[in-house]
């Protein structure tokens, strides 16, 4: 166990740092030349004035000592300054993460619950109404946009019935959670339908299994066969899909927020992009991976409690 | 008597009509008796066993008489069918390594019907299970009610198949194929241990295989089946003497023979 625990972090470094690299490549790549934005008004442009801001940024260094500087303030915890807040990115970062988090955690109760419960309910029910109305439903749900589904939901809940805020995130516990109520149902949708299908279709598989058959063969109840062996020998793939996507949307609130007008990480990551302000690009993107990585980390830990037999693989391997 | 089956028909739906499975299957077991059931795959032995349990596909018509000691399993009372699942009847299957969950340690799959079947205490119950280990020849029963099923050989996990089937004092067992996963030598042991528990508790055993010769060997009477119908019913003593159906006929003879070591042959392979 410690060395899978050992080996996984020593991947999760390597990751890192590959992708913090082409992070960086990626934003030194980006078309137009930072200088003009950092400068700003045109008239202040003089070769003495550009020469001493590349100087300022370092951006006058070859790439890769840019990338060691860079990578060297990160490690120190110095995610460097927004150019355009004129503020350290960390701070900028940490007021708005708050929100994200809030959101992602909101969404992922809703769609691990219901996703769950409804796939159960398809499962077994198999062939029934109930699993024709949920297939259905969640074929449907799958199948818009969620900014679609985000746009319908703010016509009719917040325009129409009034019922929860427009847009913002309000303030309090309370405040928040109402504010962020319908952007979390909007963020969910789409996965819950995705986690209710790989629920129902690992159970519909497990049913059907011979230590099923040899529970009912001797005499072991229904309710028990589905919690003891079908739901339960389900968890693996179940929760491999829902880490999988809890860790996808730590990284994909930026449409939901900008529907909402959220201020949270997303949203701060269009606005950096629309002013150029690097600095805070690549620390959002830093976070991101970093962020999909812990999630899947997570749930490699957790699996071999679900199933003994996968930490024997993974030793093989 | 304790399964008495006859004139059972089972048909279940399919694409083209239905397809009859069971066509008129009529066979008994007494206590302390084996009773072999021997054919070839699909002939229906496997279908004959579940009925005794009514594990029967969802959609199946079943008709004829299954009784269990005397409870009729065909009108599918749910009370009846789970006495005779939990208390009368006990099956052992073919492949013990796909019987028990996987995800589950031993102790809590060879526990379970104790535990959530019959409410005995989860202490009591692993003490029983443990002597039963003990019975059916595996050692180290504390290591061993902790290990997963993916830790033991097939053997070993026949082994617990069996004390766990047990556990519940059966008194008929219904034995599919449950040799048929392992090796030679632990087939003798396991076969030896079942013989042996069976006198001990007077259990009636129903020994499906598709392995004439060792129904012949194992068993008190035989019954052929092919094609859902029951073709020829001896005791074993004489079934491979004088067979009077042509299937089994063929069966018996058609056991593999090593050639006879002969001089000419070696030559002419040389």
């Amino acid at each position: 166990m410690t060395a899978l625990l050992l080996r996984r972090l020593g991947a999760m470094v390597l990751t890192l740092a590959i992708s913090s690299f082409v992070i960086f490549v990626a934003i030194y790549a980006a078309p137009g030349d930072p200088v003009t934005f950092l400068i700003g008004n045109p008239e202040n442009i003089t070769p003495e004035r550009i020469a001493a801001v590349r100087a300022e940024y370092h951006l006058d260094q070859p790439l890769f000592v840019q990338y060691a500087l860079w990578a060297q303030g990160v490690l120190h915890g110095d995610l460097g300054t927004s150019f355009y807040y004129q503020q350290p990115v960390s701070e900028l970062l940490s007021s708005r993460l708050p929100v994200t988090l809030t959101l992602v955690a909101m969404a992922s109760v809703l769609f691990v619950v219901l996703g769950v419960s409804l796939g159960v309910a398809s499962a077994l029910s198999r062939g029934g109404r109930v699993d024709s109305v949920i297939t259905g439903g969640t074929t449907f749900v799958n199948s818009v946009p969620n900014f679609v589904v985000a746009l319908g939901l703010v016509s009719v809940f917040a325009v129409e019935l009034r019922w929860f805020p427009v847009a913002g995130e309000g303030t309090g516990f309370a405040g928040r959670l109402q504010h962020l109520a319908l952007p979390a149902v909007a963020l969910a949708l789409g996965s819950l339908a995705l986690i209710s299908r790989v629920t129902r279709q690992t159970m519909v598989e497990q049913q059907t299994l011979d230590h099923v058959e040899a529970a009912r063969s001797y005499g072991l109840g229904t309710w028990s066969i589905v919690t003891r062996h079908v739901l339960r020998n389900s968890l693996g793939p179940v929760v491999t899909m829902c880490g999988l996507t809890l860790a996808g949307m730590l990284a994909g609130t930026t449409v939901i927020e900008s529907v909402f007008g959220l201020a949270g990480v997303g949203s701060l990551l269009v606005e950096s992009i629309n002013t150029h302000d690097f600095a805070v690009v690549q620390a959002i993107l830093l976070y991101m991976v970093l962020a999909y990585m812990v999630v899947t980390i997570l749930v490699d830990l957790i699996y071999p409690l679900l199933d003994a037999r996968t930490l024997v693989r993974s030793d093989r391997a | 008597m304790l399964l008495a089956i006859e004139d059972l028909h089972l048909s279940v739906p399919s694409p083209g009509g239905t397809r009859q499975i069971l066509r008129g299957v009529t066979l008994d077991v007494s206590e302390g008796e084996t009773v072999g059931l021997v054919g070839e795959s699909g002939s229906g032995k496997s279908t004959t066993a579940r009925a005794a349990l009514r594990l029967v596909p969802e959609r199946a018509s079943l008709s004829g008489a299954v009784s269990v000691c005397g409870h009729d399993l065909v009108a599918g009372d749910p009370a009846v069918v789970r006495k005779v699942r939990s208390e009368l009847a006990a099956m052992i299957f073919q492949e013990p390594r796909a019987v028990l969950n996987p995800v589950r340690r031993i102790g809590d799959s060879a526990t379970e019907r104790l535990v959530r079947v019959h409410d005995v205490p989860k202490a009591e119950a692993r003490r029983r299970v443990a002597e039963l280990f003990d019975e059916v020849g595996l050692a180290d029963t504390g290591r061993l009610l902790r290990a997963y099923p993916h830790q033991l050989s097939g053997g070993m996990l026949q082994r617990v198949v069996i004390a766990a089937a047990l556990s519940t004092g059966p008194r008929l067992l219904l034995a599919d194929e449950a040799t048929s996963a392992l090796d030679v030598t632990t087939q003798a042991e396991v076969l030896a241990l079942l013989r042996r528990l069976q006198r001990e508790r007077e259990t009636g055993v129903l020994f499906i295989t598709h392995d004439l010769q060792l129904a012949a060997a194992y068993c008190d009477r035989v019954y052929v089946m092919r094609d859902g119908a029951v073709v020829e019913h001896q005791k074993a003593s004489t079934i491979f003497v004088n067979p009077a159906d042509p299937y089994t006929k063929a069966l018996a003879e058609a056991v593999p023979r090593l050639p006879e070591r002969e001089q000419n042959t070696m030559e002419a392979s040389a």
